[in-house]
């Protein structure tokens, strides 16, 4: 037994040493076993165990000997074939952000490899749940991505302001320039630096309607804000209701109406009052702010203005106003670009046909045709050339239809018929006809505009953009409120900092 | 259709399935056995029968998903019971070969520590040739960067166990202690060197040599200490020492980039403690089976405990912490959250408090505590024959009510998540308490449908809260007055509005409701006459001369008179209508808890001797005499659990505002949902966490009662 386990102790002495191949302990294991094998017939056991050690080891030096004359023959190679040539080295560029869809990530994976596959490079982009959440542990880590994308520009702010966004180089900009209203690459412009490329934006400024409706009733489609308040009383003139309101939203209740009051905004101020309200420099209470407000309670609060299923819009789901506007209950409603996929099954989108729903823009009094949406955008914090090249796909029209392509492709699966994409981009030089018509319309809808704000409570800190302008949007439409007070709780739940 | 028919079958036979059971489980077992098996084969016949075939039912993504869940549960519990058989044939081997169980122990030990390094990305991948920091791969990403593969995963864990295992093993074979000494040092420097040549350069930390110093000495000592109790101070010496060195070594150094190897922080501690384990020899007999007694109880303790300090323990602690800290969980800022909370407008608002003596429900109150004095009076005369105040069940319960409908008042006018939280609180409590006891009292005298009507009743408990919430938000429901209601509640109130403003249906109506006022005043009459109780009866009247009234004069139900002089349904907003949208609220809650209440009440009302009950009807006690004074005091213990049950419950409320309150933003917020509000939409995890706790310290003192009084019921 004794006699055993020695022999077990000289056999586990070798594998202590094959453990920690390659690290300089193999000396201090093999002392460690002569100590061990006290007992004099261990002891040749021992130095036979020393002696594999040794060979272990020397085995080890010739190998890492063998790798280090390969790294300089890869080098010396590299050095040979000069910089242009990608193939002896590794690019790997990561990507990481919010899409984590199949068909999201799936056709930003496509489209990515497209363009890795052309340059060579590994491009890998992985979709989180919690991205905002993980973006910061990596980057605390120093585990972060090469290139994320940003859901909106206050974290990308952030960051750039953290130092951690790079700044995007000015080659970068300049060739993405042509593709993009100035309006629409400013949402990744930090204090006049371009920090953010663009990715993909979606729209509010939008109004749902029914042509063939509008046409039988003879109303035409309002050019400026003024006809459209125009259209609407002379609807209720009619005896027709031109509203579907409803702003309930379970825990989110109120954002509708946030989203009417943006959208006011930007038609009655100026888009550089609107970004001081984003930014709080502009109150609440401020009498530009108060007049969006009122202006949309007033036009909500004309008799027969509005229907709202639920009884009242504070009771009626956002979700809700789909179906009335199919069945004839309203003539209008005025939600995102993603509402389509409210409407009741087999409902056709601008295809021309009776009961196809569409869209027009919502309207502004004036010209630079004002739109509220939101986009993503893609920050770099390495600073690689092969980043660098990823950023500048990222703002292409390339990437837009290789995109396009893919996702539509996914979604469609098997079928024939062009799919709404639910991908969307204000970038001007994209093949338009890879959309599907209403696609198409939101596309062009964007790449006219002078001026493209986004989506002003995902501006604002949370305890306002997603606390109290919901909550007290909802207590003044319910009429709990008056706007003043309304505003005046609001301004006081800004937080200090 | 034929859903609907398949649902209200399957409902009924639910609804018999439990009486059957509720009725024959405990005496005859096989009968209640054959009668669930022959209810289950009615409802798949009904299923085939109606032309449902089960496959569709089940079939597609939905029956993935059973099948997955089954999947993950039978996977579960195989697992949970596979690991106690080891876990319990582990420690046998510690009894009979302690070398085994010690190199079982270290292979276990050990293929855990190098995991969770690796899992940790603490240390580098051995079999790949690419170096992420070199590369410049974020290491999460690494694996699909350059293809770890599935022994990429192992290689850590399994070199771990072999390592530790098989040291473990040769350790407590040698008999001489240097030898154990020598070879202890071995494994535990082989492993050091293995973990600290493959750490990863952020993980590496700059030697802070005062702090390592002091550190091992003070763990160490303590150490030491501990293991003076059992008699082996140089072991615990040895382990806490190089625990402490691991305390100073990482978690009080610094870290910085691309520092040296990290050979001092890793390889010394890791000799300590494995010099530490090599120390003892072989316990005795008598220590082992000491041993053997005491991993028992960890096998059998430990994964309950282990869960408790996961799920529970931790995270209470941590939630503690966060809430002293800011938004972002950054930055201590002392108590600003829990000041916020309090001093916030929407938490507690009591500018109107005068209001409360306008309300309605404030006369109510004045006039039943005025009846209560009069009856009291009263019937202190009749009963003594001089001035004296009888307080009996009637002017008890009269004044109860009347302290109700003062909160009731007091709450509605009294606005903010606290004061919504006690109404919740005290209205629910009350009415699923009384409600509970009532029909728990009322049932047992039913000769016919009794386990029938507690079945009703009971059956809401088996509803999650939001499938409630969801049910009770589709009663509530108003539409636009241009289309039909389809809530319940609102379509009977608008069928009434139409009903009271019609032509001829209203005089029928009228014609009905003054025949039974008419009845009700003879019924009255005659029983006045013979000398007889006539409370019955004078609730009808009152009933259906307030409907005759209403139908008569002011009209009754949902309508108005529109600009144009038409008459227009008016609905009610069951769920925005402040301030007692709350209290609507509340009854689906009370509807859940009364069933709880019931049962329990029941079960308290049957354990009663029959001999108390009997004997006070022998001493000629009238029923409610005999409830007030015997049956309810015997139960008083019971009702004590209830209530603070449910006070507890009632309490944490949130699914019923999330759902059917629309979010709380009515003026019907409570604590629970704002919480999730702070933590989860807004963002701000310091002041959530302060919600959490402020309502853990609320129900704490209920709960440490409750508990409490149920270990005293139980001796």
């Amino acid at each position: 037994m004794n006699k055993w386990m020695k022999l077990l102790a000289a056999l586990f002495a070798v594998s202590l040493v094959a453990a920690a191949c390659g690290s300089s302990t193999a000396s201090d294991a093999a002392d460690a076993v002569t100590d061990a094998a006290g007992d004099s017939d261990a002891l040749t056991d021992a130095q036979q165990a020393l002696e594999d050690a040794n060979k272990a080891k020397e085995e080890a030096e010739a190998a890492a000997q063998a790798a280090e004359d390969r790294a300089a023959a890869a080098e010396a190679a590299a050095a040979d074939s000069g910089e242009g040539d990608t193939a002896t080295a590794l690019k790997v560029v990561t990507v990481s952000g919010p899409e984590r869809s199949e068909a999201e990530a799936g056709a930003l994976n496509a489209a990515l490899e497209e363009f890795g596959n052309a340059n060579g490079i590994t491009i890998v982009y992985k979709g989180s749940a919690n991205w905002e959440a993980d973006i910061n542990i990596q980057l605390e880590a120093g585990s972060n991505p090469d290139i994320s994308i940003f859901p909106q520009p206050g974290k990308l702010a952030d960051f750039a302001k953290a130092g951690s966004v790079l700044e995007v180089p000015a080659e970068v900009v300049e060739a993405i320039t042509p593709n993009w209203s100035d309006s629409a690459l400013a949402f990744g412009n930090v204090d006049g630096t371009q920090f953010g490329v663009p990715n993909k934006n979606d729209l509010k400024s939008l109004v749902w309607y029914q042509p063939a409706r509008f046409e039988a009733a003879g109303y035409d489609i309002p050019e400026t804000l003024d006809d459209l308040w125009a259209l609407s009383d002379q609807m209720i003139a009619d005896g027709n209701t031109p509203w579907c309101i409803g702003i309930e939203s379970g825990q989110a209740t109120g954002w509708a109406f946030t989203d009417w009051v943006e959208d006011m905004m930007l038609r009655t101020t100026t888009p550089e009052n609107y970004d001081a309200w984003t930014t709080g420099d502009l109150d609440f209470s401020s009498p530009e702010v108060t007049a969006a407000m009122e202006a949309v309670l007033e036009q909500w609060g004309k008799d027969g203005a509005v229907f709202a299923s639920g009884g009242t819009i504070a009771t009626t789901a956002f979700q809700a106003n789909g179906e009335p506007l199919v069945n004839g209950d309203c003539f209008m409603h005025r939600q995102a670009s993603f509402f389509s996929s409210f409407f009741p099954e087999g409902t056709p989108a601008a295809d021309g046909s009776e009961g196809a729903v569409d869209v027009f823009y919502f309207p502004s009094n004036t010209d630079d045709k004002p739109v509220l949406g939101a986009g993503t955008l893609a920050g770099a914090f390495e600073d690689r050339p092969e980043v660098w090249a990823v950023m500048e796909y990222f703002g292409s029209a390339e990437y837009a239809n290789a995109r396009q392509q893919a996702q539509e492709a996914l979604l469609r699966g098997d079928s024939e018929v062009q799919v709404l994409s639910g991908f969307n981009t204000a970038n001007r030089n994209v093949d338009t006809d890879l959309w599907a018509p209403l696609e198409r319309s939101f596309i062009s809808i964007m790449q006219n505009a002078e001026i493209f704000r986004f989506d002003g409570s995902d501006l604002m800190p949370a305890d306002v953009g997603a606390g109290t302008f919901w909550s007290e949007g909802t207590a003044v439409v319910n009429g709990d409120k008056s706007v003043a007070d309304a505003a005046a709780a609001i301004d006081e739940s800004w937080p200090a900092s | 259709m034929l859903y609907l028919l398949g649902a209200v079958t399957l409902f009924v036979l639910a609804v018999l399935g439990m009486v059957s059971l509720v009725r024959l489980a405990p005496e005859r077992p096989i009968k209640a056995a054959a009668i669930t098996a022959a209810l289950i084969g009615l409802i798949i016949l009904i299923f085939v029968t109606g032309g449902v075939s089960l496959g569709d039912f089940f079939g597609g993504a939905r029956m993935d998903r059973v099948l997955e869940m089954l999947g993950t549960v039978t996977i579960s519990v195989a697992v949970c019971i596979g690991l106690w058989v080891v876990l319990n044939l582990f420690v046998s081997q510690a009894n009979r070969q302690w070398n085994i169980f010690s190199g079982l122990v270290g292979a276990v030990l050990g293929a855990g520590f190098f995991g969770l390094l690796r899992g940790n990305r603490s240390v580098g991948p051995l079999l790949s040739d690419v170096d992420p920091i070199l590369e410049g791969i974020d290491p999460l990403l690494l694996d699909e960067a350059v293809g770890v593969g599935f022994l990429g995963h192992l290689e850590w864990p399994l070199i771990g166990a072999v390592l530790f295992g098989v040291g473990s093993l040769v350790i407590k074979s040698l008999p001489a202690l240097p030898a154990r000494l020598g070879l202890g040092a071995a494994v535990g420097a082989a492993a050091g060197a293995l973990v600290a040549t493959n750490t990863k350069i952020l993980q590496r930390p700059e030697p802070d040599w005062v702090a390592i110093i002091i550190a091992t000495a003070v763990v160490g000592l303590l150490g030491g200490a501990l293991g003076l109790r059992s008699g082996r101070p140089q072991r615990g010496a040895l382990l806490g020492a190089g625990l402490g060195w691991v305390i100073g070594g990482y978690l009080l150094s610094p870290f910085a980039v691309s520092v040296a190897v990290p050979y001092i922080s890793t390889v010394v501690p890791l000799v300590l403690i494995m010099m530490g384990f090599a120390w003892q020899s072989t316990p005795t007999p008598r220590e082992r089976s000491l041993f053997d007694s005491r991993a028992r109880a960890v096998v059998f303790l430990g994964p309950s405990l282990g869960f408790l300090l996961i799920a529970l323990i931790v995270p209470a602690i941590r939630t503690g912490v966060l809430s002293f800290k800011d938004r972002n969980s950054a930055e201590y800022v002392g108590i600003d959250n829990y000041t916020t909370l309090f001093t916030a407008s929407d938490s507690a608002d009591v500018s109107n408090w005068t209001n409360i003596f306008t309300s309605q429900l404030f006369f109510w109150s004045v006039g039943l505590v005025l009846i209560a004095v009069i009856v009291g009076l009263v019937s202190g005369i009749r009963r003594n024959g001089e001035r004296s105040f009888d307080s009996g069940p009637t002017t008890t319960g009269a004044l109860l009510v009347a302290a109700f409908l003062f909160a009731m008042a007091a709450m509605s006018v009294l606005r903010g998540t606290f004061f919504n939280n006690l109404w919740w609180v005290i209205t629910v409590v009350t009415a699923a308490t009384v409600l509970g006891l009532a029909v728990a009292v009322l049932a047992d005298r039913a000769t016919f449908g009794q386990n029938l009507a507690k079945s009703l009743i009971f059956m809401p408990m088996a509803i999650s809260f939001v499938g409630a919430s969801i049910v009770w938000r589709l009663q509530y429901q108003a539409r636009d007055i241009r289309k039909n209601q389809t809530g319940v509640l609102n379509s009977v109130w608008v069928g009434l509005g139409r009903l009271s403003n019609s032509g001829w249906p209203r005089l029928v109506i009228i014609a009905i409701l003054a025949a039974l006022v008419c009845w009700s005043l003879y019924k009255i009459a005659t029983r006045i006459q013979r000398d007889q109780p006539f409370t019955g009866a004078t609730l009808g009247l009152f009933l259906s001369g307030w409907f005759l009234y209403r139908f008569i004069g002011p009209r009754l139900g949902g309508f108005r008179i529109n600009a144009q002089g038409e008459l227009e349904p008016e609905v009610v907003q069951f769920l925005t209508e402040r301030p007692f949208n709350n209290l609507f609220l509340m009854v689906i809650l009370i509807w859940m808890q009364t069933g709880f209440a019931m049962v329990i009440f029941s079960a308290a009302i049957k354990a009663v001797p029959s001999e108390f009950i009997e004997a006070a009807q022998v001493d000629g006690a009238t029923e409610s005499q005999t409830f007030f004074s015997v049956t309810l005091p015997s139960i008083l213990p019971t009702v004590g659990v209830v209530v603070t049950t449910m006070i507890v419950q009632v309490t944490k409320v949130y699914d019923i505002v999330a759902v059917a309150g629309l979010g709380g933003r009515f003026g019907n917020n409570v604590l629970a949902n704002q919480m999730f509000n702070e933590s989860f939409q807004i963002g701000d995890t310091g002041l959530g966490a302060a919600v959490a706790i402020v309502m853990f310290l609320v129900v704490l003192p209920v709960m440490v009662y409750n508990i409490y009084t149920m270990q005293k019921e139980a001796i």
